[in-house]
């Protein structure tokens, strides 16, 4: 795991990326240092070191989670379900952050609780500008109002 | 039943001749007994009459003895001259009298006997007297004359005795004679009577026999002539038409009853009197008639089948002819409906053997066995094909429980065993497969279902068995291929995941770092490397285009999952906004007439027209405003020219048609294979997946698309879907 500190400021949000690929944690690292919301990132090279971590007593729940699915050890798929399953984990809002644009995978990951469905893009810009987005939301708005029409981030 | 056997009896005509002869002899010997009678009253009065008559003649004769010697003696006495001539009288009267006695005596030997002696006595008198009369002459009366006088006076003492004697013997025969005659007198009225009572009898007798016998004659007759009128048969009584050689050549209606006008359109009154060959022309046919004059001639009986047609309608008839009181009685049987019921269950037998020979053969195209099993006796008939099926001859074994289970698979004993118990017990019927060993050593498996029925009373169990094992073996085949298709559907699925994933992974992050190189280096870049720079964005561009299309194609399955009633107006609606961007840059109209609902997926169809509106913008002539058109109609199924399976009764035919540059009709069908293209690269962009996703689509929804251009002159996509 490594974090790192953001842009200082009184409301920082504290996000966490779980990504086997190490180009695209740069990517997202890079992505989130451009975007002007003050943000502490944390990375995991996979599900299980991130579940790890959200198990450890005393620790400060991420707000949201960027969840690959395609991952060693424990996949994007095993991590939701034991997030939604775990009531200590009830406030922790999940993006899945996939290349896969299957309508299998959007549509069991929605139903197993996530909030957001995020395409990996090709290409940089587009990829700040949806973490921007989804950095944006006002979490508890959007969750009283999930549904499968905007579960999809579209640009 | 005493009673009648008596009444038979008293009815048969054998007793009645009996009865006639006893009541002729009997009447004979009566009339003989009568006449007897008579005959013998007649002689006995006879013999009364005669008894009298000897009586008086007796009588006469002996007072004539009396008279001559009174006489004698007065001429004695008186010396009377006269004497002489009265004695001589006296004589010969006495003579003739006696003479005639002698004829009435003659057949009584004692009375003759008695006669005689009188005759002599009488002699003797004669001469005595005659004596005395010559003494008395000359005077003497003296003592001479006394003897003789004494010697007469004894004579006549005699004679009185023979006629007493005669007399009483008379008187006899007179007593017995009235006793015969009284007797007879009765006799003979009694006799005449009872001859009369007795014939009068026997007439009276006659007379009631003969009525009763009129009666029943005439009861029969009216029971023949009901029989005759209400029967359903033609009968009909001929007599024979001759000619000069006193040949039978035809026969004349003598009779003909009521069913004539029924069955042949013929009135009886009609045709009486007239000769059959005119009435009935088919006695010509088939040399009936001949046959008829043979059955006259030889006094016999004969019967044919005879068909006759009456205003159209065909009739048989069974006809029966026999030689009757010098004429022919002819009954024709209307066997129509019984001809025609035969022929109908002939046609039903023909039938049956037909469809019995396809049934056979079609229990050995399918290897379909047949058994009857009766359980208590445990004895049981297969079928040929059952016997094929064990490769053994029919008829080769005794089937039964026990023989049969010989065949089975030692491995399906067991559960052979229990599918007889369970049978046995509940008397279901049921499915069963199990593998038996032929006679050749084949292992084969059948499949069997029996039911119960009541036959004869008892509970017999018959059922079908079929060699399944092809089908077995096919399914087999199919469980491994199907198996084998799930692997590789599986291996799809991984190369799904590694395509949508792994493959995109590298030239998602190529296109990535070409993202970042452009921000932060292009700048540095010589012209050249800034060309070569903008060829790698393209071709990565290019391949993710070709991926995502893969992809898409890919996923689109066979199989269409949830269908729901699908709006076409709303789907193209959607189209229109996907392309708004696009449309509003080229300039296009689009106009959309009304569509229908169709059964069918949104997205799909979504990409389908999207697809469709995509190419028609894509390949526009640059020269005129691109204009692409969308509408429906309804066609019955037979009306569409084109080849697919319709299993719709109607179609919804859909038409996209642009204004655009269109292309050879002889690509009409390459268009839609994958990877088709009909243009450079460089000249439209498309990677030659669009319209093979586009006919998945259709034919996902069982329907069918084809297109129609000419170069130039735009193109119309033609979509059929089923109402």
């Amino acid at each position: 795991m490594s974090t790192n500190p953001s842009n200082g400021g009184s409301q920082i949000l504290n996000v966490a990326l779980a990504d086997d690929d190490e180009d695209d944690r740069l990517f997202f690292q890079e992505a989130i240092d451009d975007i002007s919301i003050r943000t502490k990132l944390s990375l995991f090279n996979n599900g299980q070191e991130l579940m790890d971590y959200l198990s450890l007593p005393k620790v400060i729940l991420p707000n949201l989670v960027f969840l690959d699915l395609n991952m060693p050890i424990k996949n994007g798929m095993q991590c939701l379900k034991e997030i939604r399953a775990n009531s200590s984990l009830n406030h922790v809002c999940i993006a899945i952050y996939s290349t896969s644009c299957s309508e299998k995978d959007i549509e069991d990951t929605f139903i197993n609780g996530a909030n957001i469905y995020l395409n990996k893009p090709n290409n940089f810009g587009k990829l700040r500008e949806s973490i921007e987005k989804v950095l944006q939301i006002n979490w508890q708005y959007h969750t009283s109002n999930l549904n499968r029409d905007n579960f999809l981030l579209r640009l | 039943m005493d009673l009648k056997i008596f009444r038979r009896i008293a009815n048969s005509p054998v007793l009645d001749k009996i009865a006639l002869a006893i009541v002729i002899v009997l009447l004979l010997f009566i009339t003989t007994v009568l006449f007897g009678q008579i005959k013998t009253l007649e002689v006995s009065a006879e013999e009364v009459s005669n008894s009298l008559m000897i009586d008086k003649e007796i009588n006469t004769l002996f007072s004539q003895y009396d008279l001559m010697e009174s006489a004698e003696f007065r001429s004695v006495i008186l010396k009377d001259s006269t004497f002489e001539e009265s004695y001589i009288d006296r004589k010969l009267e006495s003579d003739q009298t006696l003479k005639k006695l002698h004829g009435l005596v003659k057949d009584m030997p004692h009375q003759s006997a008695k006669l005689d002696t009188i005759t002599q006595l009488k002699d003797s008198l004669h001469i005595t007297l005659t004596a005395l009369h010559g003494k008395i002459r000359p005077s003497q009366a003296d003592s001479t004359a006394m003897i003789y006088v004494e010697k007469a006076a004894a004579l006549l003492k005699s004679l009185r005795g023979i006629k007493a004697n005669m007399l009483q013997h008379n008187d006899e025969i007179l007593r017995q004679s009235l006793g015969t005659y009284r007797g007879l007198t009765f006799l003979t009225p009694l006799t005449t009577l009872i001859l009369a009572l007795f014939s009068i009898l026997v007439f009276t007798v006659a007379y009631f026999r003969l009525r009763r016998h009129k009666d029943q004659i005439q009861s029969s007759e009216a029971l023949l002539q009901n029989i005759v009128q209400s029967t359903d048969n033609i009968m009909n009584y001929y007599e024979p038409i001759r000619d000069s050689n006193d040949t039978v050549v035809d026969f004349r209606i003598a009779f003909a009853n009521i069913c004539n006008r029924d069955y042949l359109n013929l009135e009886p009154e009609e045709i009486v009197g007239r000769p059959i060959s005119e009435v009935y022309p088919f006695v010509l046919k088939n040399n009936e008639l001949g046959r008829m004059i043979d059955c006259y001639r030889n006094d016999d009986t004969i019967d044919f089948e005879r068909q006759v047609t009456v205003e159209g309608e065909a009739f048989w008839f069974h006809t029966f002819v026999r030689a009757m009181d010098n004429g022919l009685l002819e009954v024709m049987r209307n066997k129509t409906d019984e001809y025609n019921a035969k022929q109908d269950l002939m046609k039903v037998n023909e039938q049956l053997e037909v469809q019995n020979s396809i049934m056979s053969e079609a229990k050995k195209m399918a290897k379909i066995g047949s058994y009857t099993w009766d359980m208590e006796k445990d004895t049981a008939t297969i079928s040929d094909n059952f016997y094929n099926i064990l490769d053994c001859e029919p008829g080769e074994f005794e089937p039964s429980f026990k023989t049969y289970r010989n065949y089975v698979h030692p491995d399906d004993i067991e559960q052979y065993d229990a599918y007889g118990k369970w049978f046995q017990k509940t008397q279901k019927p049921r499915e069963h497969t199990y593998r038996v060993i032929t006679k050749k050593g084949n292992i084969k498996f059948l499949r069997t279902k029996g039911q119960f029925v009541e036959r004869e009373g008892k509970k017999v169990m018959i059922g079908v068995v079929q060699d399944v094992t092809v089908q077995i073996s096919y399914e087999n085949d199919l469980k491994i291929k199907n198996r084998e298709l799930e692997r590789s559907n599986e291996e799809l699925e991984s190369f799904n995941r590694v395509a949508s994933h792994d493959l995109q992974e590298p030239l998602r992050k190529i296109q990535m770092f070409i993202s970042r190189f452009e921000e932060k280096e292009k700048d540095t870049l010589s012209e050249k490397g800034t060309e070569y720079f903008d060829k790698i964005t393209e071709v990565a561009a290019r391949m993710q285009s070709l991926i995502r299309n893969l992809l898409a194609y890919s996923r689109i399955g066979s199989k269409v999952k949830e269908v729901e009633n699908t709006d076409l107006n709303e789907v193209l609606q959607k189209v229109q906004e996907d392309y708004a961007e696009r449309i509003k840059e080229v300039g296009a109209t689009i106009s959309i007439k009304k569509l229908p609902e169709v059964q069918g997926v949104f997205f799909q169809l979504e990409q389908l027209f999207g697809n469709l509106v995509s190419n028609a913008l894509k390949y526009r002539n640059p020269k005129i405003t691109p204009k692409v058109e969308v509408k429906s109609e309804k066609v019955p199924y037979k009306e569409i020219p084109t080849k697919f399976i319709k299993p719709a009764k109607e179609y919804y035919k859909i038409t996209v048609s642009d204004n655009g540059i269109g292309f050879d009709g002889n690509n009409a069908n390459t268009i839609f294979e994958v990877f088709q293209r009909l243009h450079a690269k460089n000249k439209y962009s498309g990677n030659g997946i669009g319209l093979a996703i586009c006919k998945k689509i259709v034919e996902n929804h069982q329907g069918f698309i084809h297109a129609t251009s000419e170069l130039g002159k735009g193109s119309s996509f033609i979509i059929y879907l089923p109402v």
